[in-house]
């Protein structure tokens, strides 16, 4: 579904990416894993629109995204989260996750202007689906607080909800597991799984934690450097040696 | 007539320039646009107009007039933009709070000298004329024009070669880092205040001097003024502060004499407006003294 | 009787200088609430205003005719002026409109059908206090309604996040634009609310030091919400009347009241009522 062809992104001399080709397909749970400054956060920007490639294309069903601006590749049904959470800081969880709906909301301005009750209808439909989701994600209590009064772990969970909103065919999830605990993580494990089997949407998984990808991911692609080293099923990746010793070699150093 | 021109253009550059640089001092370590700096700019040159009249000699008076207008700005920083600094208040609350603090200013100034407009005894602003080719210039205006280059000169060098430049130039880039290295915020924060504020009272003073007139709504005369310079300059640039003073100076005077009087501010708020569009970083906006 | 008839008049002048304050202060709020900060709204009040007086003396147009054309002309410069200062922010977009502004004043001065620096004198009376506040009391109804809507929840992420709004399908510059074109047609409507409520109108009536006022209007009120705003332009357009006695020195203690209020109050006047009222 998600393409990329030989992509490369560079900045001033640093290749951020290079020559990155990959396949995402349909409902499936794509992780992609690599050391720190490998890419991944780069290769999200790229097909968010955040960042322009320097070479290659982008496309979503055969449909180019490279040179979209990043609204346009959101109503295309591209939702995604951020390494560090970014949130409405100053409204509540609930109305982040109605600002989600932006693209499906069909509660028209005029009808909002003139307090015509259908589109009233619409916002009160919108909160409470948004209200759902929140249960859904275990955050029911957590609905009208302030964004940025949250715990972090919240904080992920609301963005995912966010994102989830959007009713999107792809998630891209930038290390939606860091800096929760091993219960959370497992939490939040299922609940992609879930997504993907339920919902039907392709998920592109970056992440640091080894176990949650390879319990989770159908399918995993490597980066190392920007380029893309590895590609397979978690068992091969685990055994590749190419992955070992970039792993291996951050692990020394670290 | 257009040497006369860019010469009376050059000497009320120098002021503006020497006024735009409380601004983009700072605006560059504090990322915030000081709107009571035109108040300082009127209270300087109050201050050394009291002093000339109670006798005291005029250099002594314009250093009078700078100390005053430094405290000033010391004052302003510590009730204004402190308490919105502890509290992390967003962009906009140290605006409002810098602009009624210049209304407390101007009011001081309407309440203790009231709204008429005052003069220098005029033994004081009279100095012989030069006449140099085709321009005729007053000693006291070469002397406001090499003053306001010799302050700017001064400024820069004190950033560039000493600690305390260093510290500045520290904050302004990263205020947390520059804390972590030991540098004390509030120390460089207040004296970033007290060196644009000195100066842009000094500002006010050459202004008054050059045309012998001192009220207390002067400053609306070159706050706008100060900010097209620092536009055009680049936002954070000592010398494009400079050149940004004297090329707005050199336009108003040409624009008098060759356009219309009438459209003299326009063409300056025209120019900002175009520099802001088609280059925001201002002409030297690039090497802004972050980078110093 | 003489005197209660000039009372009269005293406060209605000042009472329909609130309500034309309190649409000014909105005007920059609706621009605040899409995350701009637009100092420009002076130079749409002045083109509203020469337009509708024009429009009612010279082509014997109605007021309301004249009133809507104004402002919508007014909008109309607002996207002219929006659309290439989108990508500033924060104080440069300011600046920018500063400049414009001045632009503006500065021409109403030199044209040659403004009456120059005295303005136009001779406007008929056409406004009264209840159209004022009606129409104040009607924009900011449909202000209210705006926040409740997409559109609204739109404004409102742009200003807290541009780039998470963005990822979310939702057009930034479309939005600002919109909420340009939106503030400037509201300070346009009153500038001729306000032109055909006195008797002249001249340049100096469109000053940076007005748009200032303005600004603070809405800050000190809090721009959390449309009745922010509203309680911030009461608030300060009364207060220079209640400190008439100082003279001179009135301007230090109306600093002072402001300084505290942005100090002590971050959420603006306004959010002492609705501290109040919640109890
Ligand atoms: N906007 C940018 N400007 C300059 N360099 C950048 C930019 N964004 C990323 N880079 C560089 O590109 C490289 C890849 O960064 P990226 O953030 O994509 O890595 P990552 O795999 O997400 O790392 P991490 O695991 O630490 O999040 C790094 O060397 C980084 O410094
Ligand atoms: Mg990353």
């Amino acid at each position: 579904m998600i393409s990329l062809d030989a992509v490369t992104k560079q900045y001033g001399g640093v290749h951020a990416v290079k020559e990155l080709t990959l396949e995402i397909p349909e409902r499936m749970l794509f992780g992609l894993i690599g050391p720190n400054g490998a890419g991944k956060t780069t290769a999200l920007n790229l097909i968010t629109g955040l960042a322009a490639p320097t070479r290659g294309t982008i496309s979503l069903d055969g449909r180019r995204l490279d040179r979209r601006k990043p609204y346009e590749i959101a109503a295309l049904g591209v939702a995604r989260t951020y390494q560090t959470s970014r949130l409405f800081p100053y409204m509540t969880a609930l109305e982040n996750v109605v600002v989600g709906m932006h693209v499906h909301a069909r509660d028209s301005l005029v009808g909002q202007l003139a307090g015509w009750p259908p589109a009233i209808a619409q916002a009160r439909a919108l909160r409470t689906r948004a209200r759902e989701l929140l249960g859904e994600l275990g955050l029911s209590e957590r609905a009208d607080a302030v964004a940025r009064s949250l715990a972090a772990g919240e904080q992920r969970r609301v963005e995912l909800a966010r994102a989830i909103a959007a009713q999107p065919r792809v998630l891209l999830l930038d290390e939606p597991a860091a800096g929760l605990n091993p219960v959370e993580t497992e939490r939040l494990r299922d609940e992609i799984v879930r997504l993907v089997r339920e919902r039907g949407i392709g998920v592109l998984l970056v992440e640091h934690d080894m176990a949650l990808v390879m319990s989770a991911c159908e399918r995993i692609a490597v980066l190392d450097f920007g380029e893309k080293i590895a590609e397979g099923s978690p068992a091969q990746i685990r055994n590749d040696p190419k992955v070992i010793e970039a792993y291996l070699g951050v692990e020394n150093s670290a | 007539m257009l040497i006369q021109q860019l010469v009376n253009g050059l000497f009320i550059g120098s002021v503006y320039a020497l006024f735009a640089l409380g601004y983009t001092l700072i605006f560059g370590v504090l990322d915030i646009l000081n709107l009571a700096h035109a108040s300082i700019f009127m209270l300087g040159a109050f201050t050394a107009l009291v002093l000339v009249l109670k006798g005291v000699p005029l250099l002594v008076a314009i250093a009078g007039g700078a100390l005053a207008g430094g405290l000033l700005g010391v004052l302003l920083d510590r009730v204004a933009f402190w308490p919105l600094r502890r509290r992390q208040a967003g962009p906009l609350a140290p605006l409002i709070s810098s602009i009624a603090v210049g209304m407390i200013y101007v009011g001081a100034a309407n309440g203790i000298f009231g709204p008429d407009v005052r003069h220098f005894p005029f033994d004081v602003v009279r100095t012989p004329t030069i006449t140099l080719g085709q321009a005729t210039f007053t000693l006291a205006q070469l002397a406001i024009f090499l003053g306001s280059l010799a302050l700017m000169v001064a400024l820069q060098a004190l950033l560039r070669y000493t600690r305390f430049g260093a510290a500045v130039r520290a904050v302004a880039e990263n205020p947390r880092a520059a804390q972590l290295v030991g540098i004390d915020l509030e120390a460089v924060y207040a004296q970033t205040f007290f060196i644009a504020s000195a100066l842009g009272a000094v500002a006010g003073i050459l202004f008054a001097l050059n045309f012998n007139a001192v009220s207390s709504v002067m400053g609306s005369s070159v706050e706008l003024k100060g900010l097209a310079v620092i536009i055009l300059g680049g936002m954070g640039s000592i010398p494009g502060s400079l050149l940004g003073g004297l090329l707005i100076g050199l336009s108003e005077d040409l624009s008098v004499a060759y356009l219309s009087s009438n459209f003299r501010d326009a063409i300056v708020f025209a120019i900002l407006f175009l520099v802001l569009i088609i280059r925001p970083t201002g002409l030297l906006g690039q090497r802004g003294f972050r980078s110093a | 009787m003489h005197e209660l008839v000039a009372a009269y008049h005293a406060h209605s002048a000042l009472l329909n200088e609130i309500g034309i304050n309190a649409l000014l202060a909105l005007s920059v709020w609706v621009t605040l609430a899409c995350g701009q900060l637009s100092l420009g709204n002076m130079g749409f009040m002045a083109i509203a205003a020469y337009a509708s007086v024009l429009l009612v003396t010279r082509g014997h147009w109605p007021f309301f005719g004249a009133a809507l054309t104004g402002a919508a002309m007014a909008a109309a410069a607002g996207l002219l002026l929006g659309w290439p200062v989108l990508r500033l922010r924060g104080v440069f977009l300011a600046i920018a409109t500063i400049g414009f502004g001045e632009i503006v004043r500065i021409f109403a001065i030199n044209l040659p059908f403004t009456g120059g620096a005295e303005g136009i004198a001779g406007i008929p009376q056409l406004v009264t206090t209840a159209i004022i506040y009606s129409s104040l009391a009607l924009i900011a109804f449909l202000l209210w309604r705006l926040t409740r809507s997409r559109a609204g929840r739109a404004f409102a992420a742009i200003a807290q996040d541009e780039v998470a709004a963005s990822g979310l399908g939702i057009n930034p510059a479309a939005y600002k634009l919109a909420a340009f074109a939106i503030g400037a047609f509201i300070a346009g409507y009153a500038g001729a609310l306000a032109a055909f409520s006195s008797f002249f109108i001249s340049p100096s009536d469109y000053s940076f030091g007005r748009a200032v006022d303005v600004l603070a209007f809405a800050v000190a009120g809090g721009i959390g919400s449309v009745a922010g705003p509203i309680a911030g332009a009461a608030l300060l357009t009364l207060l220079p009347e209640w400190l008439r006695f100082l003279q001179n020195y009135r301007d230090v203690v109306n600093g002072a009241i402001l300084l505290l209020v942005i100090i002590f109050l971050p959420q603006g006047v306004w959010s002492i009522v609705r501290r109040r009222s919640a109890r």
